[in-house]
């Protein structure tokens, strides 16, 4: 059926509409302005490939926005070693560059090869120095050859004699000096982990304190030699500066090394600071994890409960999760204590987001008194 | 005006029905399967295997050695049941008294658990009381494995005539088709699995009952070939070198099934047991194991570092220190 026309009488009043040869408008008009087929073509190309490559590299400009310095909050440990092949680097490592952490080793010829090799290879290589206080050279360890010889009676002058050659010599390679025994084990991770809330111009040590023997002043506490004990540098310069002293500290070498320096940093001024963890269990322990572990193990006349400057309780829970030393260790079970800290995998095991504490302030130190419930 | 809605067109009349048909099929397939396809599956992991321990000891060890095992790993199996020749308040084990034989108390003590404890586990591990193990690095290791498969693990030996055993001292894991296959066709049998007392060679007359009922002594090693069952201390693995001049290492390293090189075994990360000579050192490695951290040296390594460390024996933060 033909359709029907609109028939125009007078073309000129429409001037928009085309009119065909009889003067009749077709069926069709246009109102609109619209877009030339090339530049429709172009605008649907142009859409088309932006939306093609969004699509395709999404993945990339997402991460490339996740790394701009706005969006990276404090930083976890687990992403800091996913990203390390981005040069970011450990918190370990972090802390390894900030809190550089001298390690000096008291020992013997006696036990160069049979004990002190065995600390240089397992916890001895992660202090940022190591050195050996021994009394004779060795081709396998970093020795410092003192004049003092190596036996009980000298102990103490003997330790005089090495942190007065490391202020000498050594003290701007590190701003926490450790001494350690040839049985102990250091976690040096740990370690830097308690340091790093505190500047090492504040006269500090740290250590596994104990009650002060003899007649002594209120809260005068030393700490166990065995367990390792870290002075600051600032505490280094008071001490190689104040020991001649005779009215501060014991000019004699004999003596136990651990109250003499105890006495003479108490003395000097130096503060005995508190080496326990947030929830108060003790870091520095002066025997193996057992005995903090193990109550009734041994009587309450022991040694360590009677002399513990803060509780000593022993419990399953009693010691922290970022131990720091242990004593009485032998030259195989610090192996042991390497394998399981550092290599041993636990499956099932929940990765925990690690976080540096907040630095304290010399004024705001807080170093709580004795609480020893026992003695 | 031209009648472009009229409906005569829709009509179902001769090819507008196939269409049509067409039409409605296609519709049906796209609106109804679509919502199918758009959930993701889900892939859910298998439970993991559950673990029964038991803990072989002796009255006088009780005080001395069994309690520290009870307050330290033996929590984590999930089901743990004490063996032994007298009672005790926090043991609780399972009695079985004149019976002076190992061989007899270990066919007792696996009869017993089949009657009694088969519902609590799919996997039976048996230990002796002074044996520190992670029991979740095992379950890590049968994850792979059935517990209908017929196989058993521990510190595999290979006697001089041929056969294969589990050394008694390591522990020694049996799937639980195993145990029932061991208790109901071996025991019973006096020509598959003789019961005459066989003393210290106990684990020798097992693994020979085992083989003539068709169970497989598995390798207990890891993808490293680290070994996970270890025969003697922590110290001697970790910290020396075994001495052929000893009895019991000269026992070991002639009757060991894989070789031995250089006087030592390479210990695996994923360790699961190890003997005690020393008791307390129990609390020491249970503490390591499970409680240490070390601040910002990460513990889960993939298998790259893994290699790294066996072969290095060095930590991943001296790596890449300055």
């Amino acid at each position: 059926m033909a359709g029907e026309y609109i028939t125009l009488e007078n073309p000129a009043t429409y001037p928009r509409f085309h009119s065909n040869a009889n003067g009749v408008a077709s069926g069709k008009y246009r109102s609109v302005q619209r877009i030339s087929t090339k530049h429709l073509i172009l605008l649907i190309l142009l859409v088309c490939s932006t939306l093609i490559v969004s699509y395709v590299y999404w993945d990339v400009m997402v991460l490339t926005a996740g790394a701009l310095p706005l969006s990276r909050g404090t930083s976890l440990a687990v992403d800091d070693m996913e990203s390390s092949g981005l040069g970011n680097e450990t918190l370990a490592e972090k802390l390894h560059r900030e809190v550089r952490v001298l390690c000096w080793v008291l020992t013997t010829p006696k036990y160069h090869k049979t004990r002190a090799i065995h600390i240089l290879r397992t916890w001895g290589k992660r202090c940022n120095k190591i050195y050996f206080m021994t009394s004779e050279p060795d081709d396998e360890l970093p020795t410092v050859v003192l004049s003092k010889p190596d036996s009980y009676e000298v102990l103490w002058g003997k330790t005089k004699e090495a942190f007065v050659h490391i202020h000498e010599q050594m003290r701007h390679e590190a701003d926490w000096f450790i001494k350690a025994d040839d049985d102990t084990y250091l976690f040096l991770e740990n370690l830097r982990y308690m340091l790093y809330p505190y500047s090492p111009e504040i006269p500090i040590y740290f250590g596994f304190n104990y009650k002060m023997v003899g007649t002594h002043q209120k809260n005068e506490s030393y700490m166990s030699g065995g367990s390792g004990y870290v002075l600051s540098r600032e505490a280094l310069r008071i001490f190689a500066e104040g020991r001649n002293d005779s009215s501060k500290c014991r000019q004699e070498d004999d003596h136990a090394e651990d109250v003499e320096m105890g006495k003479c940093l108490f003395n000097l001024g130096v503060k005995a600071g508190d080496s326990r963890d947030e929830q108060l269990r003790n870091r520095f322990y002066p025997i193996a994890p057992f005995g903090a572990l193990l109550s009734g193990n041994v009587g309450m006349d022991f040694w360590l409960y009677k002399y513990a400057y803060y509780n000593a309780r022993s419990c399953m829970d009693c010691l922290s999760e970022y131990p720091v030393a242990f004593h009485y260790v032998d030259s195989k079970q610090l192996y042991v204590y390497e394998y399981f800290n550092y290599q041993f995998q636990l499956s099932g095991r929940t990765q925990v987001a690690e976080r540096l504490p907040k630095k304290i302030r010399e004024e705001e130190l807080v170093i709580p008194e004795s609480d020893n419930p026992l003695y | 005006m031209p009648r472009l809605f009229s409906t005569r067109r829709l009509f179902l009349a001769g090819k507008n029905a196939i269409y049509l048909l067409i039409l409605g099929t296609i519709f049906y397939t796209v609106t109804l399967r679509l919502p199918g396809s758009l959930k993701s599956e889900e892939v859910v992991d298998p439970p993991p295997p559950r673990i029964f321990c038991i803990i072989s000891t002796y009255e006088y060890r009780h005080t001395q050695v069994a309690i520290h095992t009870h307050r330290t790993w033996v929590r984590h199996c999930d089901h743990y049941l004490f063996v032994s020749d007298y009672s005790d308040h926090y043991l609780e084990p399972a009695v079985f008294m004149h019976m002076n034989d190992r061989w007899h108390r270990m066919r007792a003590y696996l009869e017993y658990v089949y009657k009694y404890h088969f519902h609590q586990g799919d996997w039976f591990l048996y230990c002796n009381d002074d044996n520190f193990v992670v029991v979740d690095n095992l379950r890590h290791m049968l994850k792979t494995y059935s517990p209908n498969e017929l196989i058993y693990f521990g510190c595999k030996m290979r006697a001089p005539n041929g056969l294969v055993y589990m050394l008694e001292g390591s522990g020694i894991v049996f799937s639980g088709a195993a145990l029932k296959r061991f208790a109901l066709a071996a025991l019973t049998n006096e020509s598959i699995c003789s019961s005459e007392a066989k003393g210290n060679d106990f684990t020798q007359e097992l693994g020979r009952c085992l083989a003539n009922v068709n169970v497989i002594a598995g390798d207990s090693r890891d993808k490293l070939q680290g070994h996970r069952f270890l025969p003697f201390d922590a110290d001697l693995h970790l910290g020396s070198t075994f001495n052929q001049s000893l009895e019991h290492h000269k026992y070991f390293l002639d009757r060991s099934y894989y070789p031995v090189i250089d006087m030592h075994l390479p210990v695996s990360l994923h360790l699961i047991c190890f003997h005690t000579k020393y008791i307390m050192n129990i609390y020491n490695m249970y503490y390591f194991a499970y409680v240490t951290r070390v601040f910002g040296v990460p513990r889960n390594l993939n298998i790259e570092n893994e290699r790294m460390v066996l072969e290095n024996k060095t930590t991943l933060i001296d790596q890449s220190s300055p």
